[in-house]
């Protein structure tokens, strides 16, 4: 008899402690699911990172001994946590920013540079968003150089660009979930962040860099009534003001090529936007990216030949392209 | 073919900058970027971009649903 009364006892007591661990670990998956990262270990991160890239990455030695802003919290378009922005500084001067994943199944560190945090962008953001009469909601990153304000009807604005663009409800980013968790595993193991003078170069990071290549973006307006080639150079475009990302990158490389046209950026990037058929809204097809650059060099001298140009060119282009689609002709592809 | 990050290696240490088509979805548009340089370790690799929007970043390879790489080269006339 008494044994069964300690029994019952046991079992009432097991069933209880069973019961309140049930609903500790409930109440702590409702505080940070299981895949999500705090920002306590976020800061972590981007503090062990930021001594790390100090160290290693030639470009960052100002951020040796810098501190952190607070972190700034971003989110995939489906409302989960996707990226916490730390602005860096030095003597009270911002010298960058790092973007820390929020999802221990994508790698650690994201995003980093020595340009201002996008998110300072957001007064602006917001201004031109109350212009357009649209209402702004939460920070959005989905994905490498995605940082943007939620305004709406699957539409956000960039906060980098200030450009009104349609985001994708789902994303599919390229990461090796089970490796990625073990990296958060190590950091989290981390016990002490060790100072810039305490990391040393690591023997197996690398990095190289090439010298030269200009830094462009284009000023000139657009929606002048003007045809092409009366607009090359810096008259205003017949198309919007934004000429597109791809003749603006390939300009860069053009430009590393023919230093003597580095003074002649509206130029060029008029012409591979004509020879890209970038489309007035600034959209190319990728297979055009390709074509616009083997097309630059005889389109180029035409204009040389009707003086719209001044310098002559020591190159011609080739291009070729190496696409990572699994199915590529599904897709219609532009490039923004 | 297919983007691997010694693609992106053999084209910086060859010093041909390069352009990067950055896909985050099939179903929007991409963003196209110059490759300038890269920066990797202990399983991590970093591209350094000049991008149009008038900055340099560092972006995590990966960090995509698609890539494509453009190659350029030039010959003298």
């Amino acid at each position: 008899m008494k044994i069964r009364v300690v029994i019952s006892m046991q079992w009432k007591l097991l069933s209880v402690l069973l019961l309140s661990l049930l609903v500790l670990n409930s109440f702590g998956s409702a505080a940070v699911p299981s895949n999500e990262v705090s920002p306590v270990l976020a800061e972590k991160v981007a503090k062990t990172y930021v001594n790390w890239i100090a160290v290693n990455i030639p470009d960052f030695k100002e951020w040796r001994g810098a501190t952190l802003g607070k972190p700034v919290t971003y989110y995939f378009p489906n409302g989960e946590k996707s990226a916490y922005e730390f602005a860096v500084f030095k003597n009270g001067k911002s010298v960058g920013f790092i973007l820390v994943s929020a999802r221990k199944d994508m790698s650690p560190v994201l995003e980093f540079s020595r340009a201002n945090p996008p998110s300072w962008n957001l007064k602006k953001v917001k201004e031109l968003a109350e212009k357009k009469g649209y209402k702004t909601g939460r920070l959005l990153y989905y994905g490498a150089l995605t940082y943007s304000v939620d305004i709406g009807n699957r539409k956000a604005i960039g906060l980098k660009d200030l450009k009104v663009r349609k985001y994708p409800m789902s994303v599919k980013l390229e990461f090796n979930k089970e490796k990625s968790k073990k990296e958060w595993e190590e950091i989290a193991n981390i016990k002490a962040i060790p100072d810039t003078k305490e990391v040393v170069p690591l023997a197996t990071w690398v990095s190289n860099e090439i010298e030269g290549v200009p830094l462009w973006t284009s000023t000139d307006d657009g929606n002048a009534n003007v045809q092409y080639p009366n607009n090359v150079g810096p008259a205003p475009d017949p198309w919007d003001d934004w000429d597109g990302c791809s003749p603006i990158s390939a300009s860069m490389v053009i430009a590393y090529y023919e230093p003597q046209l580095q003074n002649d950026r509206e130029a060029i990037i008029d012409i591979l936007h004509h020879t890209m058929r970038t489309s007035d809204s600034g959209g190319t097809v990728p297979d055009n990216i390709v074509s616009g650059i083997n097309d630059f060099f005889v389109e180029y001298y035409n204009l040389y030949g009707d003086l719209i140009v001044d310098d002559p060119l020591n190159h011609y282009f080739r291009a070729e392209i190496y696409w990572q689609f699994p199915n590529f002709g599904d897709y219609e592809f532009t490039m923004l | 073919m297919s983007l691997q990050c010694y693609d992106i290696i053999e084209e910086v240490d060859s010093n041909h900058p390069f352009l990067l088509g950055i896909y985050t979805s099939s179903s929007e548009p991409g963003h196209t970027v110059t490759g300038v340089g890269y920066a990797g370790g202990a399983g991590y690799f970093y591209i350094k971009v000049h991008d149009p929007n008038d900055f340099v970043d560092y972006i995590l390879y990966g960090n995509w649903e698609y890539a494509d790489l453009v190659k350029i080269r030039a010959y003298e006339v």
